[in-house]
């Protein structure tokens, strides 16, 4: 009879993506030097998406509003909690300055479960016509129109009250939108995208070169840093190309 | 000096009852104990006392509230109806069962509507203890009663402009209770009050806030991290004279808050007084 109030489950776990950011985590390619360039100007094509999509950092914000404001509204010191959390964040808008308003901009939703008061890695989302200003240097006020279906990993689960999950792989997939600029309007679709977002804001994409018609030399991934440069991380190291014409590097 | 003083009053108290002419105490049929027992009043019968007030009625049923949450509630801007009903089985013998049910509402209205500035606020708590009460009389002076309390807690909210509070929250729990009194003399009777937690439920929050642009809907469960040992000990002394009754305890433990019969979490002295008078 003390037992009639049930605890709620979780929700359905999401498509698990550690296999995936384990991957990200230990490239397996072993590349000859003279493919290295040509592998991160694939590289470069391909993190494109994400970082017009400001590479979905409220996604972040999100889920460290989400569990800041569970440690604050709950008590996960003394109860174990268990459950569903459906947070929603509006899109920062393609206006001059971000704003909140989610009927304009579009709206992030993100499902995340919870277990032993922790907020579960893997989670899902989409984002519904969400409309962001694309933050690029060599064309400024490009205008993002997108929509997806998501799924996500943390690499771990988050206590619940810690702000800042280390990196964030992201998947999307059902992509339909479009990049608005002085140039004119360029379609976005994709039928499925996948990167990570790491510490220190990096954007990371993983592919396989024989992707490219390439010899089958195992999994690189591209690292775009936040102040635009980059790295191609392979099983030994990463390759730095200087500017110039000089030589990539192994370090 | 105070001491002294003290004594002086618990030695004409105790002296006065064991004068007393007539056995007004509470195990003679009809003259019993209400509180943590299976009794009820005779029908037709008044209890009155600054923390609760109950009648009887034909059929072994008994009503009654609690007056204190009457009286703060225009204080505090804030109705909190409390009621409750104990019926009692007709057989009258030496060991009686009954049940008994409490209801606690507290609107608090206009408390949440401080809380957030927001006049259209709504907040609202229910709780439902349930009771079902056996007691015994072993022989002329001594009776014991086991209680076994279920007690469901329900709250509410809503805030309607802004997201920061809205929600709803269930917690229940099961508590065993037992009280033995001892009768010393006519008037003057001991009695020990012991409570243990014997299941602590869970409780299932659905809540609403906001924290910088993100707003969750959260749909919880939360079950203690421990089971720790939720149980109080209050013995004390009962004095029945024709119409008026005192009871001093000082025990140690958790505390159940009276009326809604809910442990608190520390353990801590427990003073126990009630006065009331019989007509």
């Amino acid at each position: 009879m003390a037992g009639c109030v049930a605890m709620p489950d979780p929700p359905p776990r999401p498509e698990d993506l550690s296999a995936l950011a384990a991957q990200y985590d230990r490239p397996s390619a072993t590349l000859p030097v003279d493919l290295v360039q040509r592998l991160i100007d694939e590289g470069r094509r391909r993190s494109e998406l994400g970082d017009l999509l400001n590479r979905l950092r409220f996604v972040r914000t999100a889920i460290s509003d989400t569990s800041i404001g569970l440690h604050q509204n709950g008590n996960a010191d003394d109860f174990l909690l268990q459950g569903v959390i459906n947070a929603r964040v509006p899109c920062p808008g393609d206006g001059p300055e971000p704003t909140t308003d989610g009927e304009v901009n579009g709206l992030l939703r993100l499902q995340l479960g919870v277990e032993d008061s922790r907020l579960r890695r893997g989670f899902s989302g989409s984002a519904e016509r969400c409309r962001l200003l694309a933050v690029s240097p060599s064309a400024p006020d490009q205008r993002v129109l997108v929509s997806a279906t998501m799924v996500g990993d943390l690499g771990a689960d988050l206590g619940i009250g810690n702000t800042m999950p280390g990196d964030i792989l992201l998947k999307l997939t059902d992509v339909t939108g479009s990049l608005t600029g002085e140039t004119g309007t360029i379609d976005l679709s994709e039928h499925a995208y996948h990167f990570r977002l790491v510490r220190g804001d990096a954007l990371e994409v993983l592919f396989d070169p024989a992707s490219l018609g390439l010899p089958d030399l195992g999994t690189v991934v591209f690292a775009l840093r936040a102040d635009g440069s980059y790295v191609l991380r392979e099983s030994r190291g990463e390759w730095v190309c200087g500017g110039g014409g000089e030589a990539c590097v192994l370090r | 000096m105070r001491a002294a003083l003290i004594w002086l009053v618990v030695a004409v108290v105790l002296a006065l009852g064991s004068v007393s002419s007539r056995a007004w105490a509470y195990q003679e049929k009809g003259e019993e104990r209400v509180d943590y027992t299976a009794y009820t009043l005779r029908p037709w019968e008044l209890s009155v006392g600054p923390f609760k007030a109950e009648a009887g009625v034909p059929g072994g049923l008994m009503f009654g509230t609690y007056l204190p949450t009457w009286a703060i509630g225009p204080f505090v801007d804030m109705t909190i109806p409390t009621g409750f009903v104990k019926l009692r089985d007709p057989f009258g013998g030496p060991v009686a069962a009954s049940a008994r049910v409490t209801v606690v509402y507290f609107d608090a209205r206009s408390l949440a509507a401080d809380a957030t500035q927001n006049s259209g606020s709504r907040a609202g708590l229910l709780v439902l203890p349930i009771e079902a009460t056996i007691s015994a009389r072993y022989q002329r002076y001594v009776s014991q009663s086991l209680l076994f309390t279920y007690v469901f807690a329900s709250a509410g909210g809503k805030e309607p402009s802004d997201t920061s509070i809205r929600g709803a929250a269930g917690v229940s729990n099961f508590s065993i209770s037992t009280m033995l009194e001892v009768r010393v003399t006519q008037v003057f009777s001991l009695t020990l009050l012991a409570r243990v937690l014997a299941h602590q439920g869970n409780a299932h929050v659905t809540a609403q806030f906001s924290e910088g642009s993100t707003t969750v809907d959260a749909d919880l469960g939360a079950r203690p991290r421990q089971r720790e040992f939720v149980a109080c000990a209050i013995p004390g002394v009962a004095f029945s004279w024709e119409h008026v009754n005192l009871h001093l305890g000082l025990g140690y433990g958790t505390w159940w808050l009276p009326i809604v019969e809910l442990p608190l979490t520390t353990p801590q002295i427990i003073p126990d007084l009630s006065f009331y008078v019989r007509f």
